[in-house]
């Protein structure tokens, strides 16, 4: 019996090897499986985490829209109802003007209106549907005193839910001699630059 | 563990090989072979014997007085140095012998400190070789060969003798053995084969022996001349109270070990009725490592078996380690699994609540982001845009304090925040880029606003000094008003000691009674 057909020759080593090599498909197997199962396992708590998480974002945005809603709705409404968010319709500025002009006893009254402008975006102000526009507008007019100068000025802003803001207004006192024959003369020129600001929907 | 495994003892004397096996710690003779049976049986029956015992690790006991001790020492030096070393002693030494060793007992204790070691060789080594021989060719893993000699140590360190010089004398099947040791490490063994003899003459024997070789030791100079020696015979009771122990002396001492209760002291494994020295020793050889290093082939079985134990050792090991990680992530899963539910149901009330809360909402074209930043956009501008009336409350206040002032002209402007911070007010204005960008709006913040006064002093004293005096009580009123700065721009006359003053009409006063004043405003969240 040689060496290597004993069972104590090399041949001794093939049972342990193939065992060996039994055991490390086996095992190698069983750790892929289980490793793949695990990522599997590990992916879809993940995923569900996720929704979980976006689920309560939902919610949290819902509470916080809740108390938004209750907060602001109101004077929302209010804002609505006085036509804040009418947009620029300049026919009816012109109205209001000459009824302003006319109550307060304005003189020699122009203005010019520039084209209006557009801000698309301010800084903390997200404005959701709507587009913030301003147009400039120039008023040149004479008034008989200050009163009415004053009145005017208020008026406008008034009317406008103070979406009127002025930038710069000049007054000055015109020459005496025409108010010493006619008490209605007109003593007090104007002239103003405002930004006439408004609110419109976005064109979808 | 090692003592714990199934192995064969082959015991080689002169005369006889004994096999035993050691079975967990129970040692049972097998059967005895002799090398010069006439017929050749006993040879057959030993291979026979072998192969029922193919996979079971087999040692080697050589008692034998052909067994030769050489004790030296070597400069001390390490690594392949050393092992070239003792190899080249071992090579002059025993040239054609195959079971030779050197071992290192440790080094001198004075001088270069050397290293003390021991060659040793088994100087006739046919007869161990010729049954290793058929051990080989039976293909039993032989994973050792010993002598009694060397494994003599662990015995004195089993019975506990603990003197630095020790001739210890042992009966054995094979004869008395004389073994000398020095701290621990055997320097020198002797085998007096005896046969039959009668207890007296064999107690007179060991007696004699013991003082022939302590006379052989101290003429060697393997032992110092003033060394004490201490004699420990291992014999049974009957031979012990036979034996006539000389007196001790200083220089050497004598101990007489009933050898039945040194087997229980030293928790040796007894075979029945054998000869309990050589179950002694064969204690030993199941627990022994290392030994006589074996040639090629007669360590292949052995190398073979381990290789295979290894390689299972392996395949259990990477068995259990991938058992256990696929555990691991088995449990993982498990968890994972059992994390699952909850989250699940919490995601569905979330979501149920969720539908409930859209339920009860108004529906409205309008989030409620954009209403909320529409009136707060509106409340700002209201709050904060620019506005003339404050600076015209201020002016009121002013005129109130000088009622001599006559204005003529104002001019009001809304100035964005750069220009509100530079000094010279008269280019503080509001540029297209500030309305453009509306910061002049009150969106961002409140705006800064820059007031023009234009007036003449109107007052019937039309002296100098009434006229400069009127200006200044205007100026300090209007001053006094909060958030304001004032900068005179044009008095009605310059008085100041380093100007040029220069009056060329005194009936023309008109334009001596006018001035020109800039208010400026800063809203004091700007400042």
């Amino acid at each position: 019996m040689s060496a290597a057909q004993h069972p104590l020759g090399p041949a001794l080593l093939r049972t342990p090897i193939m065992v060996l090599a039994l055991v490390c498909v086996a095992g190698g197997l069983a750790l892929v499986a289980s490793g793949w199962l695990q990522a599997h396992q590990q992916r879809e708590l993940n995923d569900l985490r996720e929704r979980v998480a976006h689920a309560r974002d939902e919610l949290e945005r819902m509470h916080v829209e809740a108390d938004l809603l209750s907060a602001y709705e109101t004077r929302f409404d209010a804002l609505l109802a006085n036509g804040l968010t009418g947009g620029e319709d300049r026919l009816v500025w012109m109205e209001r003007l000459a009824a302003i002009e006319r109550r307060h006893r304005a003189a020699q009254f122009r203005y010019e209106v520039s084209p209006r402008r557009r801000f698309e975006a301010l800084p903390g102000f997200p404005l959701g549907p709507y587009v913030l526009s301003a147009s400039s507008v120039e008023v040149f007019a004479n008034f008989l005193h200050e009163g009415d100068l004053l009145g005017f000025l208020d008026g406008l802003r008034a009317r406008y839910h103070g979406m009127v803001v002025p930038q710069r207004c000049a007054l000055e006192r015109l020459h005496e001699e025409g108010s010493r024959h006619d008490p209605l003369y007109p003593r007090i020129g104007l002239h103003c630059r405002f930004q006439w600001m408004s609110l419109k929907e976005r064109a979808p | 563990m090692h003592a714990l495994l199934d192995k064969l003892l082959l015991h080689i004397t002169d005369e006889c090989l004994t096999v035993y096996r050691w079975q967990r710690r129970r040692l049972s003779r097998l059967d005895v072979f002799r090398w010069g049976a006439q017929d050749g049986g006993d040879l057959q029956r030993f291979g026979t014997l072998l192969d029922a015992f193919r996979k079971t690790p087999a040692l080697a006991l050589v008692d034998m007085a052909d067994e030769d001790f050489q004790p030296a020492t070597l400069p001390h030096v390490y690594g392949a140095a050393r092992t070239n070393m003792a190899e080249r002693n071992l090579q002059r030494l025993y040239r054609d012998l195959p079971y030779r060793r050197c071992d290192h007992q440790g080094r001198q204790r004075e001088g270069r400190r050397d290293d003390i070691v021991l060659y040793s060789a088994i100087t006739s080594p046919e007869l161990p070789a010729r049954w290793l021989h058929i051990v080989t060719r039976h293909h039993v893993p032989l994973c050792g060969l010993h002598s009694a000699p060397h494994l003599s140590a662990w015995v004195a360190k089993r019975l506990a003798i603990r003197a630095g010089h020790v001739l210890m004398v042992s009966h054995h099947g094979a004869g008395i053995r004389y073994t000398y040791l020095d701290r621990g490490h055997v320097r020198f063994s002797r085998l007096i084969v005896c046969r039959e003899q009668e207890p007296a003459a064999l107690a007179a024997m060991i007696g004699d022996e013991a003082a022939h070789t302590r006379t052989y030791l101290l003429n060697s100079r393997v032992l110092a001349r003033d060394a004490a020696l201490e004699v420990v015979i291992l014999a049974e009771a009957e031979l012990a109270a036979l034996l006539a122990v000389p007196p001790d002396t200083p220089s050497l001492r004598h101990t007489v070990l009933d050898v039945d209760a040194a087997l229980q002291a030293g928790q040796f494994v007894r075979c029945g009725d054998g000869n309990a020295g050589d179950a002694m020793f064969l204690s030993a050889l199941a627990n022994a490592r290392g030994g006589y290093p074996l040639a090629a082939p007669e360590s292949r079985c052995w190398m073979l078996l381990r290789m295979r134990w290894a390689i299972f050792a392996a395949s259990a090991t990477v068995a259990v380690a991938s058992a256990a990680l696929s555990a691991g992530n088995l449990l993982e899963v498990a968890v994972m699994r059992d994390e699952r539910e909850p989250l699940r149901a919490l995601e569905i009330s979330y979501r149920l609540r969720d539908q409930e809360m859209r339920a009860r909402l108004p529906q409205r074209s309008v989030g409620a982001d954009a209403m909320r930043s529409l009136v707060e956009l509106h409340a700002r501008i209201n709050r904060d845009g620019p506005a003339p009336d404050y600076l015209l409350y201020a002016l009121s206040f002013a005129l109130e304090s000088a009622p001599d002032i006559e204005l003529r002209r104002l001019t009001w402007e809304a100035v964005g925040e750069q220009a509100v911070a530079r000094e010279d007010m008269n280019d503080a204005v509001g540029s297209d880029e500030d309305v453009r960008g509306a910061s002049l709006l009150g969106i961002e913040r409140p705006v800064a606003a820059l007031l023009t006064v234009d007036g003449r002093v109107s007052a019937t004293d039309q002296s100098h000094r009434a006229t400069l005096t009127a200006v200044r009580r205007f100026v300090d009123a209007l001053a006094s008003v909060r958030d304001v700065r004032i900068q005179i721009v044009r008095e009605p006359l310059d008085v100041a000691p380093e100007r040029r003053l220069r009056i060329e009409d005194r009936a023309d006063t008109e334009g001596a009674r006018g001035f020109s004043v800039t208010v400026r405003y800063r809203p004091a969240s700007q400042s």
